[in-house]
């Protein structure tokens, strides 16, 4: 064995070693002085029994194991290193949920899961539920969605065939661009521009029109209310939608979009009933993700909404939602513990609803473009 | 174009039609997209001009209601500070993370992590709000009693950050390309070294991005500011305790546009705008930082 070892290594060592290989392999006593040279520092003293030999060759494996050791060691440290870093996130996502969970334990505890369905909100009998807040979030998240989706996904549509291809580079920059315009701007153009606008023209407009036939969208025209609100977080929501679709309006092969002119569409045909439904899966995954940049959106809806716990039964009507609840009244409620448990349930509810909703939309994209990331920062 | 004229010639009528109407709608809907969101701008800039001048920028707040006179000197520096504060927890953090992400990719606690901070990305600003109370202002329980100040709302804003730099700089990591990484493994570099020496210098413009993008974020944030910091006229001395709170540029929109004071409004809408102007301003800086990376890979090949 020790000779086959020595064979195949015999090219790649020096005379010493090569000679203390073979006092191994032939177990023969071999003058230390011609071993010393080759292994400087190795061994302070000198071995003088028969045995050295093998002690060299033994020595020489264990410095290389060691060697390999202290370099996998201090790979392991610096990758243990990394780890700490992993653990910092996920310490901040226990964090959130903790939090979360400790302070509405004791809402949790006393309501139940009736806390969901329950509309009264009274703070002085001390008798929560989340019900008129519950839907309250979704009216302003549907209205933004209704009026988004339509738009952002033809708008796409438009940016990836239609458009002259200069203003395709431009436009779709300045719309991720102004994606980023902070949410209380939002509010504050929807407080000088969008809620006179509703009051003075749309809303009595509604009322005379829809509103003779369904009650759904008559009301007092306020400016104030759920449509301001959905209408600015639907303008919010446009540039993401848009943004992802695209990204996946460009993903649809060419030779598809070729076939079908082939088979002799209109340019309409090819667009609508070809590379439209080629996307589908692109487009769920991007109304998704709007849902959860709405669903959580705070400043510009607790401008607009009017803040009025009821729940809407007109388009017209103001409502209160989950995030305006408790960005008004949070630091009134943390005098009270039962009070203060009950809005971090809320918090609680928006924070699983957009925790699955984000989980869904990530799965999704991710399969779809391939582990980039896509989607956005909950709203501000 | 070509294809769009050539197989029209023998259509029905109703083809043409639709064809032409489908196509007008796709148009119709990216004027809707396009025109709400320069309106804003537009609406921002005129009736936000009355107020606009350059000590608007440089005088802190004054007369009844506070805020008619004098300007938002008070709301930038408090933003600058809150941008500091937030840099400094999550840019370390964040990178740390995102190298981690990206050296051991594929162990399940990493592909955890990985989901965990992606999910962090979209959890709402109030629930940032509610916990940056609980850990850092509140004055009973557990935490750190800073009440309502400038470090706390800072360090909150910080765990907004600390997700999206993650992200990005994981990502700007994966665009290094592998071969290099294999290279100096096999010359024989310890991971470390290839860390400092090769995959940090390579990535350092996508890290950058990241880091700007995070600030874009934070910067409009106001739902965290009202549960960790609220709101300060002037300047503050400290940044912990009752009198650390800061101003803040999106809060004193907040609180301009909240009161019935047209005066206020223009002076809102003035604010908006420079506070719009910045984040388009930061995010074309992030747009051609990514563009002159992306050439200066081409010229390197």
């Amino acid at each position: 064995m020790g000779v086959t070892l020595e064979s195949d290594k015999k090219s790649n060592m020096d005379e010493g070693q090569t000679l203390a290989k073979e006092t191994f392999s032939t177990v023969s006593a071999v003058p230390p002085p011609t071993l010393l040279p080759a292994s400087p520092g190795l061994r302070p003293n000198t071995p003088d029994s028969s045995e050295h030999g093998a002690e060299t060759k033994s020595v020489l494996r264990d410095l290389r194991k060691v060697s390999t050791q202290r370099i996998h060691r201090s790979e392991r440290i610096f990758q243990g290193t990394l780890l700490v870093g992993g653990l910092f996130v996920l310490a901040l996502f226990a964090t959130v949920l903790g939090v979360s969970l400790v302070e509405a334990w004791p809402s949790i505890t006393k309501f139940g899961w009736s806390f969901l369905w329950t509309s009264t909100w009274n703070p002085h009998r001390h008798i929560f539920g989340a019900w008129t807040y519950i839907v309250g979030t979704f009216w302003v998240t549907g209205i933004a969605l209704l009026f988004a989706i339509p738009i952002a996904i033809l708008s796409s549509l438009f940016l990836s065939d239609y458009s002259p291809k200069w203003l395709v580079g431009g436009v779709s920059t300045l719309m991720e661009m102004l994606a980023g315009i902070p949410s209380i701007v939002f509010g504050a153009f929807g407080i000088i521009f969008m809620v006179p606008l509703l009051r003075d023209h749309v809303e009595p407009f509604l009322a005379n029109t829809l509103g003779r036939h369904w009650d759904f969208f008559n009301g007092d025209a306020m400016g104030y209310g759920i449509l301001a609100a959905g209408l600015v977080v639907g303008i919010m929501v446009i540039p993401l939608v848009a943004t992802v679709t695209r990204d996946s309006l460009v993903m649809v092969p060419r030779e598809t979009v070729e076939a079908s002119y082939a088979l002799g569409s209109t340019k309409a045909e090819m667009v609508f009933f070809v590379k439209l439904p080629a996307v589908v899966p692109g487009i769920i995954g991007s109304v998704i993700l709007g849902f959860g940049r709405a669903i959580g959106e705070t400043m510009a809806v607790l401008l607009l909404i009017g803040n009025q716990a009821s729940i809407p039964t007109s388009i017209q009507d103001v409502g209160y939602t989950i995030s305006s609840l408790l960005a008004n009244t949070f630091t009134y409620a943390v005098i009270d513990p039962l009070y203060s448990a009950a809005e971090i349930e809320l918090g609680l509810i928006l924070l699983v609803i957009s925790l699955v909703v984000n989980t869904l939309g990530r799965e999704l994209l991710m399969k779809l473009m391939g582990g980039r990331l896509a989607g956005s920062v909950g709203g501000g | 174009m070509a294809e769009n004229v050539l197989p029209e010639k023998g259509l029905s009528l109703y083809r043409k039609v639709r064809n032409a109407l489908l196509g007008g709608l796709t148009a119709v809907a990216f004027v809707l997209a396009v025109t709400p969101l320069l309106a804003i701008i537009y609406v921002a800039y005129d009736r936000g001009k009355a107020a606009l001048s350059l000590s608007f920028l440089t005088t802190l707040p004054g007369g009844f209601p506070v805020g008619i006179e004098g300007g938002i000197a008070n709301g930038i520096v408090g933003s600058l500070i809150l941008i500091l504060i937030a840099s400094l927890l999550s840019v370390p953090v964040g990178v740390w993370a995102g190298l981690y992400l990206w050296d051991q990719s594929h162990t399940p606690l990493a592909k955890a992590t990985r989901l965990l901070s992606d999910l962090l990305l979209g959890v709402p600003s109030v629930i940032w709000g509610v916990v940056g109370f609980y850990v850092f202002s509140t004055n009973t329980g557990y935490g750190f009693h800073w009440g309502f100040s400038g470090l706390a709302a800072g360090l909150t804003l910080g765990f907004i950050m600390i997700p999206i730099v993650t992200r990005v700089t994981e990502q700007a990591l994966r665009d290094v390309p592998r071969s290099y990484i294999e290279g100096a493994l096999a010359l024989g570099a310890s991971r470390f070294q290839v860390v400092r020496g090769l995959a940090i210098p390579a990535a350092i413009t996508g890290i950058g991005t990241g880091i700007l993008l995070g600030v874009l974020n934070v910067l409009g944030q106001t739902a965290p500011l009202i549960f960790t910091n609220y709101y300060n006229t002037g300047i503050p001395k400290n940044l912990v305790g009752s009198n650390g709170s800061v101003g803040d540029l999106a809060m004193q929109i907040f609180i301009y546009i909240h009161e019935p004071s047209k005066g206020l409004h223009v002076k809102a809408m003035a604010a908006a705008l420079v506070l719009t102007m910045i984040v388009l301003l930061l995010d074309m800086g992030i747009r051609l930082l990514a563009w002159g990376s992306r050439k200066y890979a081409q010229r390197m090949g």
